[in-house]
């Protein structure tokens, strides 16, 4: 075994690059989707986030470390497009039409607030963190939500509602989040001038990067004229530069693509930008997010929070159920469209999305609420995408639910 | 007994339904949205007049009865009006126009009704490939014998209906180089086509109840003739039209078929041969394919001298607007003619205004948008006509 050892000896070291990871997890979730859905009812994200787990720290531990930094570069492109996409479901005009809407949302993220504040103070924890982790508990789930419309191909009444509510209350809960931070902070960043300074900073710059990214966007897609091919490469450019500009000045990146998105549809007047579609593109990048979101829960430190979890959990469906249903008959939805719509909402924004940012310049704030939100996103994650899948199917907006010739 | 009785109504009375499209306002696509489109109209009294197409992406406003074209286009745009209100509470948009240009037929979703479903597993793929957008357009007579004569007679001016409401380029993404696309859809159908050659109603119904008891047909819904009798309203149904793009120009159809009808039933001016529908399909096609610039071919007839010859379609509905003035029975009518005549002088048809909209702004989904835009809002059709 002599001449084994000589050339191992003179092999280079061997480890992972971005290439090699990025065609690996991809094979690697794409087997975990195409097992998960031999049961009918199964989406193919939850074989992509079991995929992650298995391969995370929390089982095999082959996924950790420098490979996690790796991976949220791809997830981090995933989310911007797919936050692309949801933001041009909001249409000013609709809602101008549609005030039930406005008031669904209005009424769900207020009603989803209160009532988790006030359970969490229950179990006793402190009001600020608890108020936090309220406040980012309004957000439904972008990933999930357009993860699983593009997958099934949903078109309809309660799936417009459904992205149009997902966009309008993650906008409510990451500026919520930036404003309320101040109180859970307490003194961790310095006087409440510093506080003012930093959330003035990160929304005011969120929004002219995202201003400014949109003029750049709509004069040369003006310029390129209606060329579908030419103006998704632009797109795609606009939103991987918007994405990079905004990391480097810390700025909250969900928050800047929702509000470049928003403005890209509600703004172009003479419908210069083309409606594109990023399905072969993003079915990489979206399984990638999955095994990423998969690989990064945790399931031990559930134990120490399962009551608050389970709390934040059910109050929030109450909340949803409570807000959507309380307003339906004035929004002309049948009670079967409200439930599904109750449904279709129950995924939580994942924590990686706004806490992450936040965690770089409030660490201790964040540090107090990932382990309830780890837990409660366990929850949402693993039966998030088969909830907004079933209540999608149920609805009869999917475009796997058309029937079939005898 | 008869087993198929005509209910007569007033003669030259006019009625038309208009299959509309639905868009989602995100991309422009076909929305799926007809069902709740209706929940939100529940509460209005023309609620009766909107009703569910085979496609979730298509909706059908129905007409009343009416003796001119200015009392249909007031009613065509109150009913619009309701259409409107529910579709933007939905985020949908309404367009006229008789084929959506890139939407795909398998991705078209079977509106919940037990006939729609029967359709599809009878005719499948054909089914949602219906999804394709008609004005019908239905005129009032007397008796079954009439209704037999008129449908015939009304053969000749098929290509006139078709080149003047052609509002279809554009189908599966692509020009198609026709000016009606649609009516090549309909051709699809094993029970398309005309009208036999009956020469009375007595002798409809034996045709009917033959076609009855094979098992072929169950109603007289499942002949998809481009004219057909409607026995049960008292009128005949013209079915050959695309949507056009504006309420006036469906009324404008409206009042042409009523001042064709009038001449024909009061003066008898066509002879049912044997081969009256022998160059029928070839004009048909003439039409769909070139519109106002199509050359019908017009064939000998023994009773007038005339030895047949080749005319220019646009030619040939001058000319019979011409004679129709002598129908026109008030201003409105004679209204109707002249701006008919202006359409065929100026070959102006919807399939020109979508060809030139698409030249200006190279986007399919963006012809829809300014399509909608004409139909809802009455926008000017502006320099691309």
């Amino acid at each position: 075994m002599q001449w084994f050892s000589v050339a191992q000896s003179q092999l280079p070291h061997v480890s992972w690059n971005a290439l090699s990871l990025f065609g690996t997890l991809l094979i690697a979730g794409l087997i975990g989707g195409r097992c998960i859905t031999k049961i009918s009812w199964m989406p193919r994200l939850t074989g992509y986030l079991l995929i992650g787990f298995a391969l995370g720290p929390e089982c095999l531990h082959w996924v950790s470390g420098d490979i996690f930094s790796i991976m949220n570069i791809f997830a981090d492109i995933a989310i911007a497009i797919i936050v692309y996409q949801l933001g041009r479901y909001v249409d000013v005009r609709w809602l101008v039409h549609e005030r039930w809407l406005v008031a669904t949302v209005v009424a769900s993220s207020l009603l989803t607030f209160l009532l988790i504040w006030q359970l969490l103070l229950w179990t006793g924890m402190a009001s600020p963190t608890a108020m936090l982790i309220a406040i980012l508990a309004i957000g439904t789930s972008p990933a999930i939500i357009v993860a699983v419309i593009r997958d099934i191909k949903a078109e309809g009444h309660v799936t417009r509602r459904l992205a149009a509510l997902t966009a309008l209350n993650n906008v409510i809960a990451l500026i919520g989040a930036y404003l309320v931070l101040p109180l859970a902070s307490s003194g961790e960043i310095g006087s409440i001038n510093d506080f003012v300074l930093h959330t003035t900073y990160s929304l005011g710059g969120s929004f002219l990067l995202a201003y400014a990214a949109y003029v750049l966007l709509i004069l040369l897609a003006r310029w390129f004229g209606h060329r579908r091919q030419q103006q998704f490469v632009l797109i795609i450019a606009v939103i991987t530069s918007t994405l990079g500009i905004a990391h480097a000045f810390q700025l909250p990146v969900l928050l800047t693509m929702l509000t470049f998105a928003i403005l890209s549809r509600n703004l172009d007047r003479r419908y210069d930008l083309m409606d594109v579609r990023f399905d072969a593109i993003s079915e990489p990048f979206i399984i990638l997010l999955f095994v990423t979101f998969g690989a990064a829960m945790q399931l031990p430190k559930l134990s120490f929070i399962a009551t608050a979890a389970a709390l934040l959990v059910v109050a929030r469906c109450i909340a949803m159920a409570a807000s959507i249903f309380g307003l339906a008959k004035p929004a002309k939805l049948s009670w079967k469209q409200a439930g599904m719509l109750t449904l279709g909402c129950l995924p939580i924004t994942e924590s990686s999305l706004g806490l992450l940012q936040l965690s770089a310049v409030y660490p201790h704030v964040t540090a107090d609420m990932l382990p309830l939100l780890s837990g409660a996103m366990l929850v949402f994650e693993i039966l998030g995408p088969i909830a907004t899948q079933f209540a999608l199917h149920a609805s009869g907006e999917s475009g796997h639910s058309t029937s079939t010739p005898a | 007994m008869q087993t198929l009785p005509f209910k007569s109504s007033k003669p030259f009375t006019m009625g038309v339904e208009l299959e509309l499209q639905l868009l989602n306002r995100r991309n422009y696509n076909l929305a799926t949205d007809a069902v709740d489109l209706l929940v939100g109209i529940a509460d209005s009294d023309m609620k009766e007049q909107i009703k569910l197409e085979i496609t979730q992406g298509m909706i059908e406003l129905n007409s009343s009865i009416h003796t001119r074209a200015d009392t249909l286009v007031d009613e065509l745009r109150a009913l619009r009006d309701v259409i409107v209100s529910s579709a933007k509470r939905l985020n949908v948009d309404v367009s006229g126009g008789g084929s959506h240009p890139f939407q795909h037929w398998n991705e078209q979703r079977i509106t919940p009704s037990e006939r729609f479903h029967y359709l599809y597993d009878r005719y499948g793929y054909l089914a949602k490939s219906f999804t394709v957008f008609g004005q019908h357009i239905h005129i009032g007579v007397e008796s079954g014998d009439d209704a037999i004569y008129l449908t015939h007679a009304l053969a000749r001016f098929i290509p006139h209906f078709i080149g003047l409401s052609a509002a279809s380029p554009y189908y599966q993404g692509a020009d198609s180089n026709f000016d009606s696309s649609r009516s090549n859809i309909v051709s699809a159908f094993p029970l398309s086509g005309t009208l036999p050659l009956v020469r009375s109603w007595q002798d409809f119904e034996a045709y009917y109840n033959e076609y009855l008891q094979l098992g072929v047909i169950s109603s007289m819904k499942d002949f998809y003739w481009d004219i057909r009798p409607k026995p049960e309203y008292g009128t005949v149904e013209i079915r050959v039209c695309d949507t056009p793009l504006t309420l006036e120009r469906a009324a404008l159809l409206g009042g042409y078929a009523q001042l064709l009808a009038r001449w024909i039933i009061s003066e008898r001016p066509i002879e049912i041969r044997d081969n009256h529908y022998m160059l029928y399909q070839y004009n048909r096609f003439e039409a769909s394919r070139y519109g106002f610039d199509a050359s019908l071919a017009l064939p000998a007839d023994p009773r007038t001298g005339f030895k047949g010859s080749r005319q220019p379609l646009y030619l040939d509905m001058l000319e019979h607007m011409q004679g129709l003035q002598n129908f026109a029975e008030n201003d409105v009518d004679k209204g109707v003619l002249r701006k008919l005549r202006q359409l065929a002088y100026e070959k102006i048809n919807d399939a020109r205004w979508l060809r030139n909209a698409y030249k200006q702004r190279e986007s399919l989904n963006e012809l829809m948008r300014m399509s909608s835009a004409v139909w809802m809002e009455d926008a000017p059709l502006g320099n691309f006509e």
